[in-house]
């Protein structure tokens, strides 16, 4: 109930200076340091924001960068681009923004200048496929059309070989076995017109996936494993996996001895410290097979890396203390 | 006795008028204040008169030992810079101090003063929940830049006079600092954020038993430890005999309710026969939900004898502890076991440098594994292998804080992780080192990763997936292990929450899927930001494609997480034909 002995002018002073405290806070954030700088400095606070994650902020300081540089320069394109990004990353998603990140998205897609018009592409393909806020429906459909476009329009640009695993992805998560053949055809055909693919590996080991864990077809799944390995795999610390898999689909599935203990000795020779050198050692030994021994953190295998040495071990243990 | 009259009084004297309760109240209070002021002053003259740099240091090993022989390496340190100084080679001088604050406090004390930018230059990366996640990039320097150049502190002045494997004193010089860690840096690798955060200084190693040789030569007349879980008993109940005999309560083993988690690790060997039926796509690893859907599916049984034959076996041990050991707090073991009241201690290598200081002079202390039941004792069918602890990552990591003093701080870290420091940092602290070619004291040998065993993946209803019914399991194994409930108990109730569809498979299910396309859209939003920075700002173009291709591979290979759909079909849906439990989207 309202005090009538109060004057009205009164009783609106307390939110007015609640007011005027907030826009002098709010105004010390943003508009102080901010509005002073030249847009490639605001292009560089800008990625340091994004680089922090605070997105509100990054946001903020794209759209002013947008505010100062010329209409088509090529500041204007990147921030246009990071200003998507931040909005399209922001936590919590909402709606608006990832609406907003679209149409920024669609806008330098459709101008199709500089590498952010396939990229913008490339995160049109990631905005139908993933859920990025509650109630957000996956459009696998429509992801499948976008990463084609990519990989159509941009066949040599790096991010053409992420539309083409994101492609066969998004036929593979039916998983009905006839669209995840479609996506095993997908990037089949991509690593025969583009031999060095710089992310054939990751193909290769997705292809394996797919056909052992979803096809059940050992004999494919080895082969594109075996394939990776000659180009290198392309994965950090699971390599030992790949090579474990390769090894025990060898013995079980496909009865291939020689290949099974290439791989048992890659084990432990290469990844000794994956906690299956020694399991691998066993399995040689019922194989018949002399195994190598497990030189664990010993330096050689580092210095290897470092073109030094071989032959090394740790250290003895010391003499205990008096 | 007559008063005296008024002519013979006289007033208290000034002085006797002032030395009074209230005038000592007031001096003690002046004084407090006083020493407080002086206390204050001298810390702003020392750490931000401008004079020096301060290098602050932050961790929580309170254990007895470890600040010692931090504090040799820092005085060593702090003595070079000093002697830089005088040469003129850094502008200002450059001291390290340690903070050592207690657990109990430690992630409250960093969370706070990271906000309030006013953080330790060095911060033991734990406790605090501002060290996670993305606030890491916030709060702490990528040290990816640094890691993959050498180590100046391994170069040939820094060698020299040092017990080195020759070839390994050449090739260190060159190594890159990442590569001159034994477990490669993997431990603080954020996967999230594709770069090294911390440097670990250390390996912690869990699940040995220190045990008083004197009390087992006298209970048994050896002073052997024991090598299989029958010989473990068979001490055991000599010492209980033993303690009788002498008419005193002597504990075999001084067990307290963080020793519960040892029994997590005892899984490995019991469960081990399942995992080629668990792993179903061969990758070696048993994940979460391969083994719910072997559980749902009737793969892997409660009933079966290796989980009955854990549970006899888990009690027995248990059984050797101290009555009401669940209430019991890590100190009591200590003081047990260092009184002599106990003949063994089932702990980590952070304990091993207390124990020894203060057993130092009463008895002589062994440290040996803990063992597993052999071919042929009981329970030792379904027991082949212990875990392979080949895959141990480093431990004791250092971050640097980002607002501090940053170069300061990276070059100390290289120092204490350089090979001489670190080897005599961890051998004073009796901790065991991570540098290769390093070693321990040959006292704590026993605490070294163990190479030969199988790989240390398994599967019990436990974990973050499915938390209810893990929670469920867990109180149970508690109640069990006290001897409040036995095995037929501990079954029902674990089958009851799962089979419960408030908490249980459908639970389990759909909350695993929805949490891992929140990660996997994590995951995105990294690529997406690394990508941006990259595309933008031109960074060092191969790394930042390494970077992005590392993840584009953990996340593709994922299909979105319908791979945990897939695993459903090929398990509890193809057993019962139930549709997949949908979560709410």
């Amino acid at each position: 109930m309202t005090n009538p002995s109060i004057h009205p002018a009164r009783r609106l002073l307390a939110p007015a200076l609640l007011v005027v405290a907030a826009a002098v806070i709010a105004g010390c954030g943003v508009g102080g340091a901010s509005v002073n700088k030249t847009p490639e400095q605001l292009v560089e606070q800008g990625l340091d924001e994004l680089g922090r994650y605070e997105f509100a902020e990054a946001y903020e300081t794209f759209a002013l960068v947008r505010a100062k540089a010329p209409a088509g320069s090529e500041v204007r394109r990147k921030a246009t681009f990071a200003q998507a990004v931040a909005c399209h990353q922001w936590q919590p998603a909402s709606e608006a923004r990832i609406s907003e990140a679209e149409s920024l998205y669609l806008q330098l897609a459709d101008a199709g200048e500089g590498e952010e018009a396939v990229q913008s592409l490339l995160r049109l393909g990631r905005l139908a496929e993933l859920s990025d806020y509650f109630g957000d429906k996956e459009d696998l459909a429509k992801a499948r059309e976008v990463y084609q476009q990519v990989m159509t329009r941009w066949p040599q640009r790096p991010e053409a070989g992420e539309a083409c695993l994101r492609l066969a992805a998004a036929w593979a998560q039916t998983l009905d076995p006839a669209d995840v053949r479609k996506g095993i055809a997908v990037i089949d055909a991509w690593l025969k017109a583009h031999p060095d693919e710089p992310k054939a590996a990751i193909m290769l080991q997705y292809l394996s996936e797919l056909h052992w864990t979803f096809l059940k077809d050992a004999k494919n799944s080895v082969a594109c494993l075996v394939e990776a390995d000659r180009r290198g795999f392309d994965c950090d610390g699971r390599e030992w996996q790949y090579c474990w898999r390769i090894a025990r689909l060898a013995e079980e599935q496909l009865k291939d001895r020689d290949l099974a203990i290439r791989y048992y000795r890659k084990i432990i020779i290469d990844y000794p410290k994956s906690g299956s050198a020694w399991e691998s050692q066993q399995e040689l030994k019922r194989l018949g097979v002399e195994p190598p021994p497990i030189r664990l953190f010993d330096p050689t295998a580092v210095a290897r890396k470092s073109a030094a040495r071989p032959g090394a071990t740790v250290a003895p243990v010391k003499e205990a203390k008096p | 006795m007559s008063e005296p009259a008024e002519s013979e009084y006289r007033p208290p004297s000034t002085w006797r008028k002032l030395l009074n309760w209230n005038t000592l109240g007031v001096l003690v209070v002046i004084s407090a204040v006083s020493v407080s002021l002086w206390k204050v002053a001298s810390i702003q003259r020392n750490y931000y008169s401008g004079a020096r740099t301060i290098v602050r240091m932050a961790h929580w090993q309170l254990e007895g030992g470890y600040r010692e022989a931090l504090q040799i390496v820092i005085d060593d340190y702090n003595k070079l810079m000093a002697e830089r100084f005088k040469r003129g080679e850094i502008a200002k001088p450059v001291e390290v101090v340690q903070v050592p604050v207690t657990e109990k406090v430690y992630g409250q004390l960093i969370n706070t003063n990271l906000l309030a930018r006013s953080a330790p230059d060095i911060i033991s990366m734990g406790f605090a929940n501002k060290i996670n996640g993305a606030q890491k990039a916030q709060f702490f320097l990528s040290l990816d830049e640094q890691v993959r150049e050498p180590n100046p502190y391994n170069s040939p002045e820094f060698l020299a006079g040092a017990e080195i494997d020759p070839e390994l004193a050449r090739a260190l010089p060159a190594l890159p600092w990442r590569d001159t860690a034994m477990d490669g840096m993997r431990s603080t690798f954020d996967i999230d954020l594709q770069g090294i955060y911390a440097i670990p200084t250390n390996f912690v190693n869990a699940g040995r038993l220190s045990y008083n040789k004197d009390l087992f030569k006298a209970a048994t007349g050896s002073d052997e430890p024991p090598r299989t879980l029958g010989q473990l008993l068979d001490i055991c109940a000599k010492i209980k005999a033993y303690g009788d005999k002498q008419g005193r309560r002597i504990t075999p083993i001084a067990g307290t309710r963080y020793n519960v988690n040892h029994f997590d690790s005892y899984n490995l060997p019991f469960f081990a026969c399942y995992r080629d039926q668990l792993d179903l796509n061969r990758d070696g690893i048993v994940g979460a939900m391969e083994g719910w859907g072997a559980f749902g599916s009737g793969v892997f049984n409660l009933e079966d004898k290796p989980f009955v034959e854990l549970t006899e076996a888990c009690q027995a041990i248990s059984n050797q502890f101290p009555p009401g050991f669940l209430a019991l707090e890590r100190d009591s073991a200590t003081y047990l076991f260092t009184q002599g009241e106990a003949a063994m201690h089932l702990t980590g290598s952070w304990d091993a440098g207390t124990l020894f200081r203060l057993t130092a002079g009463k008895f002589r202390m062994g440290i040996t594994d803990f063992p597993l039941p052999a071919p042929g004792e009981r329970w030792g069918d379904p027991v082949k292998h212990p875990a392979s602890e080949a895959s141990k990552t480093g431990g004791n990591s250092f971050g640097v804080y980002k607002f501090g003093n940053v170069p300061e701080s990276i070059d100390f870290l290289r120092y204490l992780t350089s090979y001489v420091q670190n080897q005599r940092y961890n051998r004073a602290a009796d901790w065991v080192p991570n540098i290769i070619g390093t070693s321990p004291d040959a006292r704590m040998a026993a605490y070294v990763p163990r190479l030969d065993g199988i790989q240390p993946t398994t599967w019990v209803p436990d974990g973050a997936e499915g938390k209810q019914v893990a929670s469920i399991f867990n109180g149970q194994m508690q109640s069990l292990l006290s001897g409040e409930a036995d095995a037929a108990q501990v079954i029902a109730k674990v089958k009851n929450a799962y089979a419960d569809p408030a908490i249980g498979e459908p639970v389990i299910w759909s909350e695993f899927y929805d949490n891992q396309k929140v990660y996997l859209r994590t995951l995105e939003r990294t690529l997406a930001v690394q990508s941006a920075i990259s595309q933008i700002a031109g960074a060092d173009q191969a790394e930042a494609d390494r970077r992005y291709r590392t993840l584009l591979a953990t996340q593709v290979v994922r299909t979105n997480a319908e791979d945990l759909r897939l695993i459903w079909l090929q398990t509890i849906g193809a057993k019962t034909n139930k549709p997949f439990p949908e979560p709410n989207r």
